[in-house]
């Protein structure tokens, strides 16, 4: 189960309200190669992973994933939250405030509504698993274009954070795959 | 640059099959310390992976 | 929001603490009978439980199973999305 707790992973900040990058940072909240999609892509294929070391890192990758949503919504929480109607207009979140104010919504950069049909879960954990290496790196490419979009420094300090998190969760997911890999060809000899 | 060859493509070993992907095992090693560690977004030196930005100028 | 220097300072180093025992708890998770990174582990276990243990005396539960107390301050302001970490002096 879940417990949540009272603190970020990260001390999330921002210089300034770079609210163009506000609506861009959205690709990293509901987008296809968000956290959201992340962590329920890694907490729905945990269930039938052949050994425990699987089970365990698509738990615990995927709980942190949850936490990094929520540096993200952080993030445009704090850019978002003493914008007025106009600003939020002239910098393209006019949709978004008429939709849903200042709250956070899971959708991409463009507006477009999460949907599962971002993420896979197959029961073959050869297939997941290189699934989740992809995932990992389209995760880290997007956040080295968000990067290059704004100049703004703590946004810039907190994406670094989340990328560098993207090459660590990768080298897991590799090992896990070599485990899973030497699990089952040991398995065809019995 | 050197051109991409595959005749000289280092071998993996007797272990390795075709048609799979392997990533090297980490070995454990040094570690930074805690708040160093939250800066760089891991404990590990031999992960740890920076992205160096441009700065965005006004052309661009 | 921003919260008193010491609150602020204690609040990091868990964070530091807490994230490199995540660190740590997915390597173990891909080398579960690695014996340093164990004992690192628990070192850093140990130190935790002191800071949080100061942290939420002063300044409230981090988690809701903490809460005890004779008011419910689990419901205080400053959620973490609230809170200035300050970070932009460096």
């Amino acid at each position: 189960m879940w417990i949540y707790e009272k603190k970020l992973q990260y001390p999330a900040w921002v210089e300034s309200c770079d609210l163009r990058i506000a609506k861009l940072l959205f690709a990293q909240y509901g987008g296809p190669d968000s956290e959201l999609s992340a962590g329920l892509r890694y907490l729905s294929q945990r269930y039938n992973m052949p050994i425990p070391e699987a089970k365990a890192v698509l738990t615990d990758i995927g709980t942190e994933e949850l936490a990094h949503w929520e540096i993200i919504g952080t993030l445009i929480y704090k850019i978002i939250e003493r914008a007025t109607p106009k600003q939020l207009e002239e910098a393209s979140l006019g949709a978004h405030y008429v939709q849903h104010g200042r709250d956070l919504y899971p959708h991409d950069a463009s507006g477009v509504p999460w949907t599962a049909a971002y993420i896979q879960a197959i029961e073959d954990p050869i297939a997941n698993l290189h699934e989740d290496l992809a995932a990992e790196e389209k995760a880290r490419t997007t956040y080295e274009h968000l990067i290059q979009s704004t100049n703004d420094r703590g946004v810039i300090e907190t994406l670094s954070f989340l990328r560098e998190r993207e090459v660590v969760h990768f080298q897991r997911f590799g090992e896990t795959l070599r485990l899973v890999q030497e699990y089952l060809d040991r398995k065809m000899y019995y | 640059m050197k051109k991409y060859d595959i005749n000289i493509m280092p071998p993996m070993g007797p272990g390795f099959r075709l048609a799979r992907a392997y990533v090297p095992f980490q070995v454990f090693g040094k570690i930074f310390e805690p708040q160093k560690a939250l800066m760089k977004g891991t404990i590990f030196p031999e992960l740890y992976d920076p992205y160096p930005k441009k700065k965005r100028s006004e052309e661009d | 929001m921003k919260i008193n220097k010491e609150r602020l300072e204690l609040l990091k180093e868990i964070m530091a603490l807490e994230f490199s025992m995540i660190d740590l708890n997915l390597y173990l998770d891909t080398h579960p009978r690695d014996e340093k990174p164990l004992m690192i582990f628990a070192q850093y276990s140990c130190r935790l439980k002191d800071l949080k243990e100061k942290y939420e005396n002063e300044y409230g539960p981090l988690t809701p199973d903490r809460a005890a107390n004779s008011e419910w301050k689990w419901i205080e302001e400053p959620w973490p999305w609230q809170i200035d970490y300050e970070m932009g002096g460096k």
